[in-house]
């Protein structure tokens, strides 16, 4: 009994040992340092070389010439949130059946953390599923991740006519699949014609495709235009699965003409100068009262130097 | 030793004690306005250091409650202009008793105004550049001349018609004062002796900046309504709207001087001094000027309505909607033009203390006429706004804006009671001159009565 009590105290004072030995090993080799807290510097440090995340996102749009814009879109995290990143190069690349790459081409984003590049499609060959397959690639640096994106395309185009009647116009589109069996209409899409504001597009109307693949839309009289009454016009079949953006532009006088000549306005706030009638009404009001002030002032001077008779 | 009347020295009698030293009470009241200072600070400090977020004033909404209070301060400055200017210029004798008390109004009112627009200015730090980067074109720069200009102006007329008070004090063994006020007294006197020419010099210069204040005053309060009238927005882009905040800034001045008779009257026993018959001359005046506001108030909102322009008619419903701004409408209209008429045409409310009450609404309701045309044009803008937070679109008030607008009225109060302790409230000089008169008016065969109540 004596002898267990005596190898249970043996015991205790071991695994008190132990504990301490632990926590000294712990201290020693650093591993207990975030416990008991970090270097103010270290922490600076750790924030000034902080990776941030970025992530991109990959669309495309085809034009009736062939030629296809690919749109790459840059964000980093930052403080918890997604914001546009400008001022980054972007790759893109083609991908072939063997998802080999091979390099379009590089650009820079912008301000919109946006990176574009354009190039046309009847240089290029389709996989053999009859599509484009892109791959846009943003290395990353110091700071920042890297991070791709990649996007399939079917080869399609959406043409736009312009109908011109007596007093009325209307556009007429088609939009077509191009398939390695030959042309085929796309039905029930969704076509927007938007016109060219000063700051962003301006929807005016919108038609859905028949079987054919056909629509036409009348477009709508009395928008402003250029001093040639000249409208930018844009149609689009926007952000579809199988072939991203289809879009055709042209530009036509179906617009007011509206003269935008910047003419100096006579009494603009921001103008050189005041008119001189103001300047002249300004300083002859001030004038009289503060002369007037003076005069008082004079007379106040004059009560104090005066002597009693 | 300048020579005061019996009535003159009546007057000495009872400003002495708080010429002389501060009493008790006195401390109380100057620590409570301290401290409702000091609870503005605090908000002001709030407003520096968070921003203007804490204010209720938004994207669309740039204006609140400040540029109220800043146009209704400068309003009541009116009571000095009209009172001490105007009866000045047509010699009304009883103007004398109270024309201090409307002198101090002008000045200490056209001191803090300017305050609120600080406080409704983003950026203090570049407040020099309203004068480095003047426009003449600007009306806000017509405002800022014409404001200091006025505030210039009102401290000299004060100081003219305190210049012999001044001397009195300084020679006056009646009051016990300390050397350090006796010695300020005697600076501030400008060696004035009572000598023909120094009163003559005295009057000349009072005659000058008579006519002066008043077209200047005029100018100030055109000035500062085409801030409003020069923009192209519901509501403020009116021909009228100069004569017209001219007519309510001289309106409600006299609403706040006809209550500071009616307070100091009762708080210090002024009754042989601040006649009945003051309360009705100003009641007279008062219900002139309602009438015109009134036919005003319905000039300009009868040719709004009947243009039936979209944006003004959308204005328009909002006064007369009891959800939105129907009450706040009512209240002006009623208590604003309405209650001073019916207590002064009618005989038997011809009292001073109803035509006091009448005055404190008619002075709330003068500042919450000024609130209406503030927020509610800026509350209807011209572009339709979409998908934005109902906040951003409606203005409301918050606890900063009310603690710097309730600290402005305790320092304009505190200004008042510091101003007190350096100058009587009724005129000395000028109640002895008005004695001296009746009694020549006596000697020449004219009645000359003792000054008691009608």
């Amino acid at each position: 009994m004596v002898q267990n009590s005596k190898s249970l105290r043996m015991n205790k004072v071991s695994g008190q040992l132990q504990w301490t030995i632990l926590v000294l090993v712990a201290l020693f080799t650093g591993a207990i340092q975030p416990i008991c807290g970090q270097d103010s510097t270290a922490v600076i440090e750790e924030k000034e070389d902080a990776v941030f995340k970025t992530k991109m996102t990959l669309t495309g749009s085809q034009f009736p010439d062939g030629s296809i814009q690919l749109e790459a879109l840059l964000r980093s995290k930052v403080e918890g949130s997604y914001q546009k990143t400008p001022k980054q190069k972007i790759s893109f690349f083609a991908l072939n059946d063997a998802a080999e790459e091979s390099l379009l081409g590089d650009t820079v984003t912008g301000e919109d953390g946006l990176a574009r590049f354009v190039f046309y499609s009847e240089n290029k060959k389709v996989n053999e599923d009859g599509t484009f397959s892109f791959i846009a690639r943003y290395d990353g640096n110091d700071h920042m991740s890297g991070s791709e994106s990649d996007l399939i395309l079917n080869p399609a185009k959406l043409v736009m006519e312009p109908v011109e009647g007596d007093s009325t116009y209307s556009l007429k589109f088609q939009a077509t699949a191009l398939t390695s069996d030959g042309p085929a209409p796309i039905a029930e899409a969704t076509v927007s014609i938007y016109v060219k504001r000063m700051f962003s597009n301006l929807k005016v109307a919108e038609g859905t495709t028949d079987a054919d693949g056909m629509v036409e839309v009348d477009f709508p009289n009395g928008l402003s235009g250029d001093q040639e009454a000249n409208l930018d016009i844009m149609a689009k079949i926007e952000e579809t699965d199988e072939y991203g953006n289809l879009e055709a532009k042209m530009t036509k006088p179906w617009g007011k003409p509206v003269s935008y000549a910047i003419t100096e306005l006579p009494h603009a706030l921001w103008s050189d100068h005041p008119p001189v009638w103001m300047i002249v009404t300004f300083f002859v009001l001030m004038g009289a009262v503060w002369i007037h002030y003076l005069i008082i002032i004079i007379n106040l001077f004059r009560i104090k130097t005066e002597k009693p008779s | 030793m300048l020579k005061i009347s019996h009535a003159g020295h009546e007057v000495l009698k009872t400003f002495a004690p708080l010429l002389e030293r501060t009493r008790t009470r006195e401390w109380i009241w100057i620590f409570f306005l301290l401290g409702v200072i000091a609870w503005g600070l605090y908000a002001l400090y709030l407003q520096i250091t968070v921003g203007h977020t804490v204010t209720g004033m938004r994207d669309n909404v740039v204006w609140g409650i400040y540029i109220a209070n800043f146009i209704f301060f400068i309003g009541i400055s009116y009571a000095g202009a009209v009172i001490s200017g105007f009866l000045h210029l047509l010699k009304v004798e009883w103007r004398k008793p109270i024309i201090r008390i409307a002198e101090l109004i002008t000045v200490i009112a056209t001191f803090i105004g300017p305050l609120f627009i600080l406080l409704c200015v983003g950026r203090l730090d570049r407040l020099h550049h309203l004068v480095l980067y003047a426009r003449l074109q600007s009306p806000i720069t017509w405002d800022v001349l014409a404001i200091s200009t006025y505030l210039v102006g009102g401290l000299i007329f004060l100081y003219l018609a305190t210049i012999k008070d001044f001397a009195i004090y300084r020679d006056s063994t009646l009051l016990k004062l300390s050397k350090w006020k006796r010695k300020l007294f005697a600076i501030l006197a400008l060696n004035y002796r009572d000598t023909p020419g120094q009163n003559r010099r005295i009057e000349v210069s009072a005659n000058l900046m008579a006519i002066i204040i008043i077209p200047l005053a005029i100018i100030v309060h055109s000035v500062l309504s085409w801030i409003f009238g020069m923009t192209l927005r519901p509501g403020w882009h009116s021909t009228i709207f100069g004569p017209y905040f001219v007519l309510a800034a001289i309106y409600s001045g006299t609403g706040v001087l006809l209550i500071c008779m009616w307070i100091f009257r009762k708080m210090y026993k002024l009754e042989a001094f601040i006649l009945d018959k003051h309360f009705s001359y100003l009641g007279y005046i008062m219900l002139v000027l309602a009438a015109g506001y009134g036919y005003f108030t319905f000039s300009e909102y009868l040719t709004d309505w009947y243009g039936s322009e979209k944006w003004i008619s959308q204005l328009i419903r909002k006064f007369f909607d009891w959800d939105q701004y129907g009450a706040l409408f009512l209240f002006t209209n009623v208590g604003g033009i309405l209650l001073p008429i019916i207590v002064v045409a009618v005989p038997k409310l011809r009292k001073p203390g109803y035509i006091a009450i009448a005055s404190g609404i008619m002075v709330l309701a003068m500042w919450v006429k000024r609130y209406l045309i503030v927020v509610p044009t800026l509350e209807t803008p011209l572009l339709p706004i979409e998908d934005i937070r109902p906040e951003y679109l409606k203005y409301s008030i918050t606890w900063v804006e009310w603690a710097l607008t309730f600290s402005g009225i305790a320092l304009f109060l505190l200004l008042f009671t510091i101003a007190a302790k350096f100058m009587t409230l009724i005129p000395v000089s000028e109640v002895t001159d008005e004695e001296d008169e009746k009694i020549n008016q006596s000697q020449h065969g004219t009645e000359f009565k003792v000054p008691a109540h009608e």
